[in-house]
């Protein structure tokens, strides 16, 4: 289970957060773009939806050209929404050889103000000469679209690769001020996100709404970018998703500009663990701790029984889901950790695994 | 209502399904994906809407084929294969699950020892 409740505690206030750590070679782009783009479709303008998404498009397809494919582990891309504005962090991994080249087209674009940026990205566009990853203009234009508020470094000292770090953030809104990515609490984020999830082959961290979309969005991405992932086209741990999620959506109290609750995807090596955090109604809590101490005593048989008893009685609206759960998983149990608030309310974390079959 | 078959299409969390009268048998097929998050606005009209389609008529056949379903969907099917038997008691339900699929499998065979008085056959695909 995740180091207690922590990580949660720095992100539940943002309204949207989305972190992929991963092999990027399968493309995760066109998942992860789904889930942002559905996210945000219904709240903002179609044109600042555009802009985001463009960005986003440019920032992933880096990590698809640029990383050295050698330690998925070190390549991910994190986008979250504060309310004022979105930002983009990318990282990944870079052959030594390559860095020089890289870094002094970001120093080039770094030194030039937006006039000279506009200028630059008309030459490179109409220019015959392209890089060897492509025509070069996507940095230029991640440039001039944010204002030249772009963040980034190298970290070397590996074998042949070096770490490459980038980010940026846009206003919600074209016509609200430029704000600066906080490059201390990003980075603070991200090494707690890499210190909790070290040794895990994949993570992805999630936090938004837990709509039907976002799980179709999410099981495309188990479909196509995890599909080497022995469990990822299993239709157990689809059905096991869906009910945790909607598990999320249904208990889940909704924080004041924040996000419904948060999802944690862990690709270990024994197999995928699935945490859920959420905040709940103390009485919804209390029925539902004692519901999940009496499905982890039950043996099979009795987990039978009781789904069917469940099933049959049409006055009890819900209560299905965590049974489906506990006989998928069986022998193993669900996790449950919960801290009580002041307000009536609790904090809630679920946490399952699923072997690899 | 005219309309035979009369189809209310598949969207992104409920599933397709076709209710149809034919000269010697009249069905209704269920397929897709069932995770409504407002289950009652998808499957209290859906109750209402094959009573009223085949009012005077038998049912003869019932397919199930859910790719994904959530557990409520679950207990509102199982209402649903009530129904229809309690209207056409001869009624012969298909459930069809994927290979390898254990709990779509494993909820046909909660309905079959629910319902042992119903003809279910679950099919394997």
């Amino acid at each position: 289970m995740i180091n207690e409740f922590k990580i949660v505690n720095d992100i539940k206030e943002l309204p949207f957060f989305l972190f992929y750590q991963g092999d990027y070679t399968l493309s995760p782009t066109e998942s992860i773009i789904k889930v942002v783009e559905k996210h945000f479709a219904p709240t903002i303008k179609i044109a600042n939806l555009k802009r985001l998404i463009y960005l986003l498009i440019e920032s992933l397809q880096n990590i698809e050209r640029y990383s050295a494919h050698v330690l998925s582990s070190e390549d991910f891309s994190l986008i979250y929404c504060d309310g004022k504005a979105f930002y983009i962090i990318t990282q990944n991994t870079i052959y030594n050889d390559k860095v020089k080249d890289l870094s002094n087209r970001l120093n080039a674009i770094a030194n030039k103000n937006q006039e000279e940026l506009e200028k630059t990205y008309i030459q490179v566009l109409s220019s015959e000469t392209k890089t060897e990853k492509g025509a070069g203009l996507g940095l230029i234009d991640i440039a001039r679209k944010t204002k030249n508020n772009l963040y980034y470094s190298f970290t070397t000292g590996l074998d042949s690769y070096s770490i490459f770090n980038m980010g940026f953030s846009i206003p919600m809104d074209k016509s609200m001020d430029e704000i600066t990515l906080d490059v201390i609490k990003t980075e603070s984020i991200v090494k707690e996100f890499k210190e909790n999830f070290k040794g895990n082959k994949s993570s992805l961290i999630y936090g938004g709404d837990f709509s039907t979309t976002f799980i179709k969005s999410l099981l495309d991405l188990l479909k196509t970018a995890k599909v080497n992932e022995l469990n990822s086209k299993n239709r157990k741990t689809h059905h096991l998703l869906i009910e945790m999620i909607q598990n999320v959506k249904k208990h889940g109290v909704e924080i004041e500009n924040g996000s419904r609750g948060q999802l944690f995807l862990e690709w270990k090596e024994s197999g995928l663990h699935i945490t859920t955090y959420n905040l709940i109604e103390n009485e919804q809590s209390n029925r539902l701790i004692k519901k999940i101490e009496t499905l982890n005593e039950a043996d099979e048989e009795s987990l039978k029984i009781i789904s069917k008893d469940n099933l049959q009685d049409f006055n009890q609206q819900g209560g299905l889901g965590l049974i489906d759960v506990a006989t998928l998983i069986f022998p193993r149990k669900i996790e449950v950790k919960t801290i009580k608030k002041p307000n009536l309310v609790s904090e809630l974390m679920l946490s399952i695994h699923v072997n690899y079959e | 209502m005219n309309k035979n078959p009369y189809i209310i299409e598949a969207k992104e969390d409920t599933p397709l399904v076709v209710l149809e009268k034919k000269a010697r048998e009249n069905s209704i097929l269920i397929q897709g994906v069932s995770m409504p998050e407002n289950l009652f606005e998808f499957y209290t009209p859906l109750f209402e809407t094959v009573l009223d389609f085949f009012k005077d008529d038998n049912i003869s056949n019932m397919e199930i084929n859910l790719e994904y379903m959530n557990s409520m969907s679950n207990k509102q099917i199982l209402k649903l294969i009530k129904t229809v038997h309690e209207k056409s008691p001869s009624v012969k339900v298909v459930w069809k699950h994927a290979k390898q699929d254990d709990l779509i499998k494993l909820k046909g065979e909660e309905i079959q020892s629910i319902f042992p008085e119903i003809q279910i056959v679950l099919v394997e695909y």
